[in-house]
């Protein structure tokens, strides 16, 4: 066993400072890229003129100001959202496998948005994040109760199988609302693969406070993380309110997961690969892991999205499609890691 | 007792022979070969839009049909009303479940003679179907509307009916070529929005009754439409330039809350600034359709043919130019 040197702190907060900057290089980048290609190739100068001086007659630049832009702005959103979600649920529930998709607040959440669309006719933009918000809640909490039943208790592994049935039931109970409403499901149908594509960015006017007030709190409850990372006894020893702070957590993770529904759909795999990918750099520190989680989660998804926009023109794919076919390999290849 | 047994054995006899000796003959569908009867006295269509309605304008007797459901839970046939003014509710079509979701007692239960379904009928429901009877999968996307026509005027005997129909049909086609010169000169584009404006589909063919009207026409495309190698595809917003023609059709109706301005609206949702974009928009020649003129029924076909002649034979327009 090496001795630990007091020096060693020191040096990881010193690597870890030292992404920061080449990531928010490699956000913004990502963030102009998007700006700046697309189905239509457009000059340089167009997308630097639509930005400065936007002339809607001029449809080069609608395509940057009001397509391309919109997408960025919600794609850099949902993808730090859920990300730094991911994070938070991982260090709290000590499950490498957990993410808001996992434990069923993403189908809880999209679950509660079909209801109300589908069953009570909620049109209302503003009523979206909170709809969403409830269903998202109601999931955890049912996938919560249901892990506390298992003997044992609420352990990864009875965690995750929990979010996985309570996910396929509420999945279920979708397609059945899809079979006795066709008609009006067609308008859900895309929105339900996971899409930023023809998204109500005014949606964000909505969603915006309280997002922003959960990544604030999520960035200064991530400390506690830590320790909370080490086990209950460990962090009652330390002084932490456990519960409370599982409390705090659990509403920011619900308000991102809820959130990021409401824009963009049930967006998979996001909030479990990043955290891991993070980690790969920064270790075990969760006051590492929680922003930068949310800086290289925006930048994936930036991109995933760029990809959905270009790969085979003049077609679009649907954002999900491409965040699945990404996250799913990996999650295997994390299992059977985990399993070994 | 003896005369009751005879007179029961008789009756019984009677109707095993009247079952039995109904004539079949061997028909090749995209699932395989079936001896189907000459004339199909009881056919249950796994599909509305695309088998039942083109089967009962035919005058086959439909004894079920899968359907769909409406917001308050009412079974009803996609554009049966708006089509032929048929639903389950005034007609002995009894409902059998939704197209991927059959009730397969309740077909049993009719006793039909022959069930014909689709590519998007699940195989091994179709293969329980089987025991009940002949079970034929018609691929309606690789044969197109007309050979589908006339494989289940076929089907059901009444290829005589479609004939006369569809000669009609041909000969109307003659008609609005006549009225507007040189049909390949003019380029058109079908394109399909839902209200929710986040996708919008752009079909090179395999659009219903519209897509054979245009093809019958011999209208042309725009050549990245034509260059599409499927028959359709979501399109890219940013693209939307790519869609200019003389005419660009699009529909409503297909949905209670698909109204016109719904689908205008989702048009200039999804690509903001859509029909200051298009001269075909800007020029009036941005042109949505009802519903069932992209329906699959020979009544589809003529409305779409009057349709079109209307919009492009009997109004003035301004050509698109590149």
């Amino acid at each position: 066993m090496s001795e630990i040197t007091a020096s060693e702190p020191v040096r990881h907060r010193i690597r870890a400072w030292s992404g920061v900057l080449p990531l928010l290089a490699m956000l913004a980048g990502a963030f102009l890229f998007h700006i700046a290609v697309g189905a239509k190739p457009l000059p340089v100068t167009t997308v630097f003129d639509a930005l400065i001086s936007f002339d809607p007659t001029n449809f080069d630049h609608v395509i940057v100001q009001n397509l391309r832009l919109p997408r960025a702005v919600l794609a850099l959103v949902v993808g730090a959202a859920l990300s730094l979600a991911g994070a938070l649920m991982q260090g709290v529930t000590r499950n490498p496998l957990a993410d808001p998709g996992l434990l069923g607040l993403t189908t809880g959440a999209a679950f509660a948005v079909v209801l109300a669309q589908t069953v009570f006719g909620v049109a209302a933009l503003a009523a979206m994040p909170w709809i969403a918000m409830s269903g998202a809640l109601g999931a955890a909490v049912i996938v919560f109760f249901i892990s506390r039943l298992v003997p044992g208790g609420a352990t990864p592994l009875s965690m995750t199988l929990a979010g996985a049935a309570v996910s396929a039931f509420l999945g279920t109970i979708i397609s059945i609302i899809h079979l006795l409403n066709q008609d009006t499901f067609e308008n859900l149908r895309v929105w339900l693969t996971g899409s930023l594509a023809g998204r109500d960015i005014t949606l964000l006017w909505y969603t915006g406070p309280w997002m922003l007030i959960a990544f604030v709190a999520g960035v200064l409850l991530a400390p506690r993380v830590t320790v909370l990372a080490m086990g209950d006894e460990v962090a009652q020893g330390l002084g932490v309110k456990t519960g409370w702070l599982k409390a705090q957590l659990l509403a920011v993770v619900v308000v991102l997961t809820a959130c990021s529904v409401a824009l963009a759909g049930p967006l998979g795999f996001i909030g479990l690969v990043i955290p891991h990918v993070v980690r790969l750099y920064v270790g075990s520190d969760y006051r590492w892991i929680v922003p930068y989680s949310a800086l290289v989660g925006a930048a994936y998804l930036i991109s995933v999205d760029i990809v959905a926009r270009i790969a085979i023109p003049p077609r679009e794919i649907s954002t999900g499609i491409i965040t699945a076919l990404v996250g799913a390999p990996l999650f295997v290849h994390l299992v059977r890691r985990r399993a070994r | 007792m003896l005369k009751k047994l005879v007179l029961a054995c008789a009756l019984g006899l009677a109707f095993a022979t009247s079952t039995f000796a109904q004539e079949t003959r061997a028909f090749t569908a995209a699932n395989g070969t079936f001896d189907i009867p000459v004339v199909p006295q009881r056919i249950v269509a796994l599909n509305d839009q695309i088998i039942a309605l083109p089967l009962y304008e035919l005058g086959a007797p439909v004894v079920g049909s899968a359907g769909r459901t409406d917001a308050d839970g009412n079974f009803f046939m996609r554009g049966g009303m708006d089509t032929l003014g048929i639903d389950y509710a005034n007609t002995d079509i009894e409902y059998v479940g939704a197209f991927n979701a059959l009730d397969i007692e309740t077909i049993a239960a009719l006793q039909p003679d022959l069930i014909i379904g689709g590519t998007y009928t699940d195989p091994a429901v179709v293969e329980q179907l089987q025991t009940i009877a002949p079970t034929l999968v018609i691929d309606n996307g690789s044969l197109g509307l007309i050979k589908t026509l006339e494989t289940l005027a076929n089907l059901s005997g009444k290829a005589g009916n479609f004939e006369a129909r569809y000669q009609r049909y041909l000969d109307n086609v003659e008609r609005t070529k006549s009225y507007i010169g040189d049909p390949s000169s003019i380029s058109a584009t079908m394109t399909f929005m839902f209200p929710a404006g986040e996708e919008l589909w752009v079909y090179r063919t395999s659009l219903g009754a519209i897509s054979q009207v245009l093809s019958d026409l011999d209208f042309a495309q725009p050549a990245a439409v034509a260059a599409l190698g499927e028959n359709q595809a979501s399109w890219s917003a940013e693209l939307i330039q790519q869609l200019d023609a003389d005419f660009v059709f699009g529909f409503y109706r297909q949905q209670p809350d698909a109204t016109p301005e719904a689908i205008f609206a989702a048009y200039e949702k999804f690509a903001p600034g859509w029909c200051q974009v298009l001269t075909a928009c800007r020029n009036g020649q941005f042109i949505l359709l009802p519903g069932p003129a992209f329906g699959s029924t020979m009544t589809g076909l003529e409305l779409a043919l009057e349709l079109v002649e209307s919009h492009v034979a009997a109004r003035a327009y301004t050509p698109f130019e590149e």
